[in-house]
């Protein structure tokens, strides 16, 4: 008898090592620093990298909390640090605060001098209080669109800020920038699979879902798996729990490394 | 290495028919079989909705007519304060729970209308104390206060805190851990990064349990999160069953 699922060498394998080579793990989500809210375990660069290598995490695409919140005191440095420091692992979405226009303009100005450490921007609408359709976005989704980067957005369903019918306004008018929508709009699956379904530059990814029976069974019957990028909002979520939750949904081996890595590593190709 | 789930439930037909994919004991069964888990405690939607009474019926019933279930499956048993007499006296409950092979004790006073203190619920978890029979406390239906609050009262009992919510909770979790001998934690919602090992490495391993919290959420992710925590193989073992299977001897 197997754990977590039958039937799968890959489920098998990930049992037994913790890490499969043909299967490296690509976290399009994740934050760093202290949260006023939460002690974390590991809240910084040097404590997430030693977890992440357990977990044959190829790269994390992160946001730090500090330039999600902090915005005015710290702009992108402590990111951009982390980044350096590490760049086998690490990788940074520009933090967008609608709040600090200014900070917008001069952190856009630099992100073309920030690449590859930078793969694109992070908006937060549901926690800024400010819709994506909002002018605040504009200067930022313009700056995406010209120079087709992805955006990390929060959705969550019913989110006047950032819920389907608001990410439905926007994204026809920004055809060459890859959307992710994180949390894939928790929890209203079908909405999720079918926006992405619906536009090839929407990509739904799944941090917070991965261990939600069905859910994610639900989207790759929608929009496909080739649709669906894996992340864990480390330090938020736990590695293992998020690819544990990836195995255990009825889902093909496919589907699986599709998840995991082959989806990310083609968004990820002009940065790596 | 096998697994004892210490959160599982709520199963059967709701008055709403949900949730649906656990009817009976028998998808559960196979659930297990999916996961790789061997062992789980259960309790039934009936027991909150419908009362102690038919609650407690059910499951029994359901257990004696299933002899693999019996086997796998550890009833939690529902009370309510004995000084109305409806239930029996506090050792008839504890004497009725125990011929029964319910291992474990599911309270709802919210829903039941009765207040978690020494005047309504004393004489009981004294006898609880007593035997060494945990009481699960859900955070997220009573709230972190009220856990609290319990633990002050009733510093003795034994308890198992379920549904901590996703937000890491090592601020609320740990003081009782440390201040209170006979509090134990599942895993179900505990998926903050490394915070299994970082637990174990400062309370140590004895004090969390397995837990799915099925059906909403699926077997399978906690597993993995403890199978390739930065403990030892010794302590694993204590999380993925040995903690409960101690727990349990009463
Ligand atoms: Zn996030």
């Amino acid at each position: 008898m197997s754990f977590i699922r039958q039937n799968s060498k890959l489920v098998d394998e990930f049992w037994e090592k913790g890490i499969v080579e043909s299967c490296p793990i690509y976290d399009m989500h994740g934050h760093m620093g202290e949260h006023y809210a939460i002690y974390f375990a590991a809240p910084n660069a040097d404590e997430m990298v030693t977890l992440m290598r357990r977990a044959n995490v190829a790269k994390l695409c992160f946001s730090h909390h500090f330039s999600l919140w902090a915005t005015p005191h710290v702009g992108q440095a402590p990111a951009l640090e982390a980044a350096r420091k590490y760049p086998d692992i690490l990788r940074f979405y520009c933090s967008i605060n609608p709040h600090y226009p200014d900070q917008i303009k001069q952190d856009l100005a630099k992100v073309g001098e920030w690449i590859p450490y930078c793969v694109g921007l992070k908006f937060l609408p549901d926690y800024h209080k400010i819709p994506v359709s909002d002018p605040a976005y504009k200067p930022a989704l313009d700056f995406a669109e010209a120079l087709h980067l992805p955006i990390l957005i929060h959705t969550w369903n019913g989110s006047p800020y950032d819920g389907p019918a608001v990410l439905r306004d926007v994204v026809p008018h920004y055809p060459h920038v890859t959307f992710m929508c994180a949390h894939c709009f928790n929890n209203n699956w079908t909405a999720a699979g079918e926006l992405a379904k619906d536009y090839p530059n929407v990509y739904i990814e799944l941090t917070s879902v991965p261990g939600t029976r069905g859910a994610i069974e639900k989207m790759v019957s929608i929009c496909g798996s080739e649709k669906i990028l894996y992340g864990t909002d480390m330090p938020w979520f736990d590695e293992h729990q998020g690819i544990g939750g990836v195995l255990a949904a009825d889902i093909s081996d496919d589907d699986i490394h599709n998840i995991l890595h082959r989806n990310a590593e083609k968004i990820l190709a002009p940065f790596l | 290495m096998h697994f004892f789930d210490a959160n599982c439930g709520p199963y059967g037909l709701s008055e709403n028919n949900v949730p649906t994919i656990f009817p009976t004991v028998k998808e559960i069964l196979a659930d297990m079989d999916a996961a790789g888990v061997e062992k789980t405690t259960l309790w039934h939607i009936s027991q909150k909705e419908m009362g102690w009474a038919l609650g407690n019926k059910l499951i029994v019933k359901d257990l004696n007519e299933n002899p693999e279930a019996k086997k796998r499956i550890s009833p939690s048993w529902c009370v309510v304060p004995t000084v109305t007499g409806e239930q029996g006296s506090a050792e008839q409950v504890v004497k009725e729970m125990l011929a029964a092979n319910a291992g474990t004790v599911r309270i709802f006073p919210e829903d039941h209308r009765w207040e978690l203190y020494p005047a309504a619920i004393g004489d009981l978890f004294r006898l609880f104390t007593e035997n060494h029979i945990p009481v699960y406390l859900s955070v997220k239906a009573m709230g972190w206060d009220k856990i609290y609050r319990t633990m002050y009262m009733f510093p003795d009992l034994y308890v198992i805190i379920c549904d901590c919510g996703l937000w890491g909770p090592d601020r609320r979790i740990r003081p009782l851990l440390v201040n209170y001998k006979h509090t134990y934690f599942e895993t179900s919602e505990y998926w903050a990064a490394g915070s299994i090992a970082d637990t174990v490495h400062a309370i140590g391993p004895d004090r969390l349990l397995y837990g799915s919290g099925a059906p909403y959420y699926n077997r399978g992710s906690m597993m993995l999160a403890i199978q390739h925590a930065d403990i030892s193989d010794e302590a694993k073992e204590l999380i993925a069953h040995g903690n409960l299977e101690r727990l349990l001897q009463h």
